[in-house]
C-alpha cells in the first residue's frame, strides 16, 4: 500500500497536472459562457433601447417616493438585522454546542427548525402566535383590553419575524465551527487563568472569524433581500424585493428591476470586500497538531449560568410556537384557517387525503428533488475545488478575480439570470458546444446552481480557513496525488460544511416557482408548478388551506432530506475529519450526544480499545 | 470502512447525476419529436404543446381526458398570465408552444407585436358575436370575463352603495372600509385601476391620461384598505369588515358559496371592464406544420367543447351556442352589467407603464 503511493509521486509531474490545467479550462468557459455573458447580454438588451443607451430608469425611480422608502428601509433592516441576528444566532449556537446547558438536544431540535420552516409559511406561523387573532394577541387583549389586535406590524414585527427566521446559517456554519475548535487550546487558555468569558473573547471567536464574517455578510444580505416578513407582516414597512419582483415579471420594468438589483448586489460585494480585506492575513488555525473535541463547559457563575438557561428556553418557545400552529392549522378547514382559529369543530384531513392520494403530485416531487439536489451537489463539489484554488493562490491577482465572478450571481434577480440565458443561447450557440437552452430540460438545473454559487462559495472558503494545511502536506509527501490527497484529505475536513450546503441549497429551491414557470419542461414540470395550479387563489377558494398542507409535505420532505444529508453524512464524515476525541485523555468529562445532534459518539477512543 | 462515507457521498452524487441526465434524455425525445412528426401531424398522434394560464383547479387533467378522447398528445406549459407571456416572449426566437390560449386580448396583441401568431380562422367563428372579434384572425375569444366592484347587502345599503369607482374614495362612512389593489401582478387587480383611469383618456395627458384621473386612483389608494397577504378578502368581504370590493365574474359562484353571501353587483355608467380569453396558434415557422394546432383549436372552441367546460368549471363562454351551459348565476350578473367599451389597443399600448407608474408613484 505505502509503496505504490510511493511510486505515484515519481510519477510526472506535467502529467500530474494536466487535469487541473483541464478544470481551469472549464471555469474559464463556465466564467464566460454562463455567468458574464448571459449577464451582459440580458443588461444589453434591458438597458439598450432603439440603438441607444436609456437611463430613464434612475429618473423613474427617483421620481417615487415609494420605492426610495423601500430602498432605505431594505437598507435598514439590513443593518439592525445582522446586528440582531448575530447576537441570537451566536447565542443559540454556544448553548447548544459549547455550554453545558440542560436538554441541548431538544433546544437544537427546535432552533434548527427554521432550516426547513421558513418563507411564507414560517411568517403564517408567526401571524397564528402575534396576528390579529394569534395565541398570545388574545391574551394581551384579556390583560390589557385596549391592545389594538393588529399590534404585530411594521418595522418591529419584521425584525422581529427575521431575527429568529434568519439564524438557520449560525446554526449550520458557526455550530460546524464551534465543533470543530480545538479543545486543547481552550483548556491550555483555562489553564493559563483565563475565564470563560476571557476565552470565548481570546480563543474561540478568533479562531471562527472567517465564518463569523461569512455570517455578518449573509445575514446583511438576507436583509436587503427581504421578501416574506415585509410582505406578511409589514404593514406599512415595505422592503424592495417585492418590488423588484413584479418590475422583473414586466418586460418594460425590467430596467427599474435590474437597477434596483444591481444597487443591492453592490452593496453587498462592496460589505464582502471590505469585510474580507483583512481575512487572508490572519491564520485561523488552532496551534496543537492533535485537535480534540470541545468538552462542554459548565457556566460557573450560578446567576448566569440561571439566565442562559431562562433565555435558551424562551427562545425556544419562540422558535418552536409557529411551527407547531402551522402544523395545527394545517388540519383545520378553510374557515379555522381564515378565522385562524383553532377548534375540533374545523378539524379535517380532508386537504391531506386530496393531496397525499393525488398521484399527479409525486412525478413533479421527484423531478424538483432531482434537480434542487443535484444543482447542489455539484454547487458544493464545484465550490469546494474554486475555493482550493483561491486558497492555494491567495495571492495571486487572477484567481482573487475569479472568485469575484462566482459572486456575479448576487447582482441580479434569478429570473434575469434565466433571461439571459435565453437570451444568450436561444438558438445552437458554439459557447454551449451546438446546444440551445429553449425547450431543453437542464436549464432549470442549471440556473438553480449558478444561483446557489455565491453563497456556497463564500461558505466553503469560510471554511477553509480551519483546516490545517499539515494535513495536506503531510498527504502529499506520503506521495498522494493531489486529487487523492483532495478526496481523503481536504474533502473530509470539508464535509461538515459541504453537506449543510447541500441541505441548505436543496431546500431553498425545492419549491420554487418563479424559476420554474419560466424555464420548466413541459414533460417535468415541478412541484412549485403543481402547487400553484392546485392552490390558486383565483380558481380555488381553498387555496389558504391548501397550501397550507403543501406547507407541511414540503417541510416534511426537507426534514428528511437534511436528516439524511447533513444529519447522518456529517456523522460519517467527522469520524475522518482528524479531529479526535480526547486522545490524550484530557480529564475533562466528554459529554456525548447522541441524536438528530450530529455530534461523534467517540470513535476514536472507542475504536482504538 | 473508511470509505465509506465517501462512497455514499459519490455515489448519491451519481445518482443525482444520471437522474438528471437520464431525464435529460427522455424529455428531449419529445422536443425532437415535434419537428420529426411533421410529416403526418393530422395522423393518429397529434401533439400539441399548449401554454396557458388557464389550466389550474382541475383543468388541465379536464382538458388532458377529453383531448385524449379527440386524439390528441397534449402537453402543457402552465402559470399566471404574465409568467406566460414572459414565457412565449422570451422564445420568441425559438417558439416552443403550439397553442397558447387564456391570456387576455391585451396580452395576445402583444404576442402579435412579437410576430408570435399565425392566421387562423376556427371553424366556430360563425357563433361568436361580431364585436368579439376584435383579433384580426389571429387570436379567436373563448372566455368572457367581466371585473366589476360588488358590495354586501347586508353591511351596505343600496342607498350607501357608491355607483360608480370615483364614489369609493369620497364616502366617509366606508373610509379604509373598501379594498383596494395591494399589488398590482394580478390580472383583476389591474383591470380595478383600468376601471377608474379609462374614464380619463385625454390625449394631453401623461401617458393619455388626464391629471384628473391619476389623483382619482391616488385617492382611491389612498383611502381604501390593501388587503395584507396573510387575510383572506372575500373572508373581510362576508363578514362585513371590508364590504366593498371587486371580483371577476368566472369566481363568483365558488366565492359565494364558501364564504356565505351574496354580492349586489355595480353597473356604472361607463360598464364594466369586459375582457375576453383568446386562442391562437404560435407562429414557429414559414414550413411548420400547424394542422394539429388547427384542428386542436377547432375542437377546443366548439360549443360542445366550451359548454361541457363551463359546467364543469364555470365561466362565460362568448361561443353564443354554449351560452347556456354557464352557471345561472353567471348569466344572471352578465344581464346586469354592460359591457365597457375599451379600446385594447390603446390599453396594450399603456399598459405596462400605467401600473408601473402606479406602483411607484401612486400606490400609498
Amino acid at each position: 500500500m505505502m509503496n505504490s503511493r510511493y511510486l505515484k509521486m515519481k510519477e510526472s509531474n506535467l502529467l500530474a497536472k494536466v487535469p487541473f490545467y483541464l478544470f481551469v479550462l472549464f471555469v474559464a468557459w463556465f466564467i464566460f459562457a454562463l455567468l458574464i455573458w448571459p449577464n451582459v447580454n440580458v443588461l444589453i438588451d434591458i438597458f439598450w433601447v432603439d440603438g441607444e443607451l436609456s437611463l430613464s430608469a434612475f429618473d423613474r425611480l427617483s421620481r417615487s417616493n415609494r420605492a426610495i422608502r423601500a430602498i432605505l428601509n431594505s437598507f435598514l433592516l439590513a443593518a439592525v438585522l445582522t446586528v440582531t441576528v448575530n447576537i441570537v444566532g451566536t447565542f443559540i449556537v454556544l448553548v447548544t454546542e459549547y455550554f453545558d446547558v440542560k436538554g441541548a438536544r431538544i433546544l437544537r431540535v427546535g432552533f434548527m427548525s427554521t432550516l426547513v420552516f421558513s418563507g411564507m409559511v414560517l411568517n403564517n406561523g408567526y401571524l397564528y402566535v402575534y396576528g390579529q387573532n394569534g395565541v398570545l394577541t388574545n391574551i394581551f387583549t384579556q390583560i390589557f383590553p385596549n391592545l389594538e389586535p393588529n399590534w404585530f406590524t411594521g418595522f418591529p414585527a419584521v425584525l422581529f419575524v427575521m431575527t429568529f427566521a434568519c439564524t438557520t446559517n449560525h446554526m449550520l456554519f458557526f455550530r460546524n465551527g464551534v465543533k470543530g475548535l480545538d479543545n486543547n487550546t481552550i483548556e491550555a487558555a483555562k489553564n493559563l487563568g483565563s475565564s470563560q468569558w476571557q476565552v470565548l473573547k481570546d480563543v474561540v471567536f478568533p479562531t471562527l472569524f472567517p465564518i463569523i464574517l461569512t455570517l455578518v455578510i449573509m445575514s446583511f444580505q438576507l436583509g436587503l433581500g427581504a421578501m416574506a416578513a415585509p410582505i406578511m407582516v409589514g404593514g406599512s414597512f415595505e422592503t424592495i424585493s417585492p418590488l423588484i419582483l413584479s418590475f422583473t415579471q414586466r418586460p418594460s420594468s425590467r430596467d427599474l428591476a435590474a437597477l434596483l438589483s444591481i444597487i443591492l448586489g453592490i452593496a453587498q460585494i462592496i460589505l464582502l470586500i471590505v469585510m474580507t480585506r483583512n481575512e487572508k492575513k490572519g491564520n485561523y488555525m488552532s496551534i496543537s497538531k492533535t485537535k480534540t473535541r470541545v468538552t462542554k463547559q459548565k457556566i460557573e457563575n450560578k446567576v448566569a449560568n440561571t439566565v442562559v438557561h431562562i433565555l435558551s428556553y424562551a427562545l425556544f418557545i419562540i422558535y418552536v410556537t409557529p411551527l407547531v400552529l402551522v402544523i395545527m392549522f394545517s388540519f383545520m378547514n378553510l374557515q379555522g384557517i381564515s378565522q385562524s382559529t383553532l377548534s375540533l369543530d374545523y378539524f379535517t384531513l380532508e386537504n391531506y387525503r386530496a393531496i397525499l392520494t393525488n398521484n399527479s403530485n409525486y412525478g413533479p416531487l421527484l423531478t424538483s428533488a432531482v434537480y434542487a439536489g443535484g444543482a447542489a451537489v455539484l454547487a458544493v463539489l464545484f465550490m469546494i475545488m474554486i475555493a482550493r484554488i483561491v486558497m492555494k493562490n491567495k495571492n495571486n491577482k487572477l484567481a482573487e478575480w475569479t472568485e469575484y465572478l462566482f459572486y456575479i450571481p448576487w447582482l441580479l434577480p434569478g429570473l434575469m439570470l434565466a433571461l439571459g440565458l435565453i437570451i444568450s443561447y436561444d438558438s445552437p450557440s458554439f459557447l454551449l458546444f451546438g446546444n440551445s437552452v429553449i425547450g431543453s430540460v437542464w436549464i432549470l438545473p442549471l440556473v438553480y446552481l449558478i444561483m446557489m454559487l455565491p453563497s456556497t462559495l463564500r461558505y466553503i472558503k469560510g471554511a477553509y480557513y480551519s483546516f490545517d494545511n499539515n494535513l495536506e502536506d503531510a498527504s502529499r509527501i506520503l506521495g498522494s496525488s493531489p486529487i487523492r490527497t483532495f478526496l481523503r484529505i481536504i474533502l473530509p475536513a470539508l464535509l461538515p460544511t459541504a453537506l449543510a450546503l447541500v441541505a441548505l441549497n436543496f431546500n431553498n429551491f425545492l419549491a420554487d416557482y418563479d424559476l420554474s414557470a419560466f424555464l420548466y419542461h413541459p414533460a417535468y414540470p415541478t412541484i412549485g408548478i403543481t402547487i400553484r395550479r392546485n392552490a390558486d387563489a383565483a380558481n380555488n377558494v381553498n387555496a389558504a388551506a391548501v397550501n397550507l398542507v403543501y406547507s407541511v409535505i414540503i417541510m416534511a420532505v426537507s426534514s428528511v432530506m437534511f436528516y439524511v444529508v447533513y444529519g447522518r453524512g456529517s456523522k460519517m464524515g467527522e469520524k475522518k475529519s482528524g479531529v479526535r476525541k480526547s486522545r490524550r485523555r484530557i480529564k475533562a468529562p466528554v459529554i456525548v450526544s447522541g441524536l438528530g445532534d450530529t455530534g461523534v459518539d467517540d470513535p476514536a477512543t472507542g475504536g482504538k480499545a | 470502512m473508511s470509505k465509506k462515507w465517501l462512497a455514499t457521498l459519490t455515489s448519491s452524487a451519481a445518482v443525482l447525476l444520471l437522474g438528471a441526465c437520464a431525464s435529460g434524455d427522455e424529455a428531449e425525445t419529445p422536443a425532437t419529436n415535434d419537428e420529426g412528426t411533421t410529416e403526418e401531424s393530422s395522423g393518429e398522434s397529434r401533439e400539441v404543446l399548449v401554454y396557458s394560464n388557464s389550466l389550474a383547479g382541475g383543468r388541465q387533467e379536464w382538458i388532458d381526458d377529453m383531448a385524449t378522447e379527440a386524439g390528441f398528445d397534449m402537453q402543457y406549459v402552465e402559470g399566471g398570465g404574465g409568467e406566460v407571456l414572459n414565457r412565449l416572449l422570451a422564445e420568441a426566437n425559438s417558439p416552443q408552444a403550439d397553442v397558447a390560449f387564456g391570456m387576455d386580448e391585451a396580452m395576445f396583441f402583444e404576442l402579435v407585436d412579437e410576430e408570435l401568431l399565425v392566421e387562423y380562422e376556427p371553424e366556430w367563428v360563425g357563433e361568436i358575436p361580431d364585436d368579439a372579434l376584435i383579433g384580426d384572425q389571429m387570436f379567436h375569444p373563448l372566455v368572457e370575463q367581466r371585473i366589476f366592484m360588488m358590495y354586501n347587502p347586508e353591511f351596505v345599503s343600496e342607498e350607501e352603495a357608491p355607483s360608480n369607482w370615483q364614489d369609493l374614495s369620497d364616502m366617509e362612512d366606508f373610509e379604509g372600509r373598501y379594498r383596494v389593489p395591494a399589488a398590482l401582478g394580478g390580472g383583476t387587480d389591474q383591470k380595478a385601476i383600468l376601471s377608474i383611469i379609462l374614464q380619463y383618456i385625454d390625449e394631453d395627458g401623461e401617458m393619455g391620461i388626464a391629471q384628473e384621473g391619476w389623483d382619482e386612483v391616488e385617492q382611491y389608494l389612498a383611502n381604501g384598505y390593501q388587503t395584507p397577504e396573510n387575510e383572506e378578502q372575500l373572508q373581510n368581504f362576508a363578514e362585513g369588515t371590508i364590504p366593498l370590493s371587486y371580483h371577476f365574474l368566472g369566481g363568483i359562484p365558488n366565492a359565494e358559496e364558501e364564504f356565505g353571501f351574496t354580492a349586489e353587483i355595480v353597473n356604472p355608467e361607463q360598464g364594466v371592464i369586459t375582457m375576453r380569453e383568446q386562442i391562437g396558434v404560435i407562429n414557429k415557422g414559414d414550413d411548420h406544420d400547424y394542422t394539429a394546432a388547427q384542428e386542436f383549436i377547432d375542437w377546443f372552441g366548439s360549443a360542445e367543447i366550451q359548454g361541457a367546460f363551463v359546467e364543469e368549471f364555470g365561466g362565460l363562454p362568448v361561443n353564443e351556442s354554449a351560452v347556456e351551459s354557464a352557471p345561472e348565476r353567471l348569466q344572471e350578473i352578465a344581464e346586469q352589467t354592460e359591457p365597457m367599451d375599451v379600446d385594447w389597443n390603446f390599453v396594450r399600448e399603456n399598459l405596462n407603464q400605467w401600473v408601473e407608474k402606479v406602483e411607484l408613484e401612486l400606490m400609498p
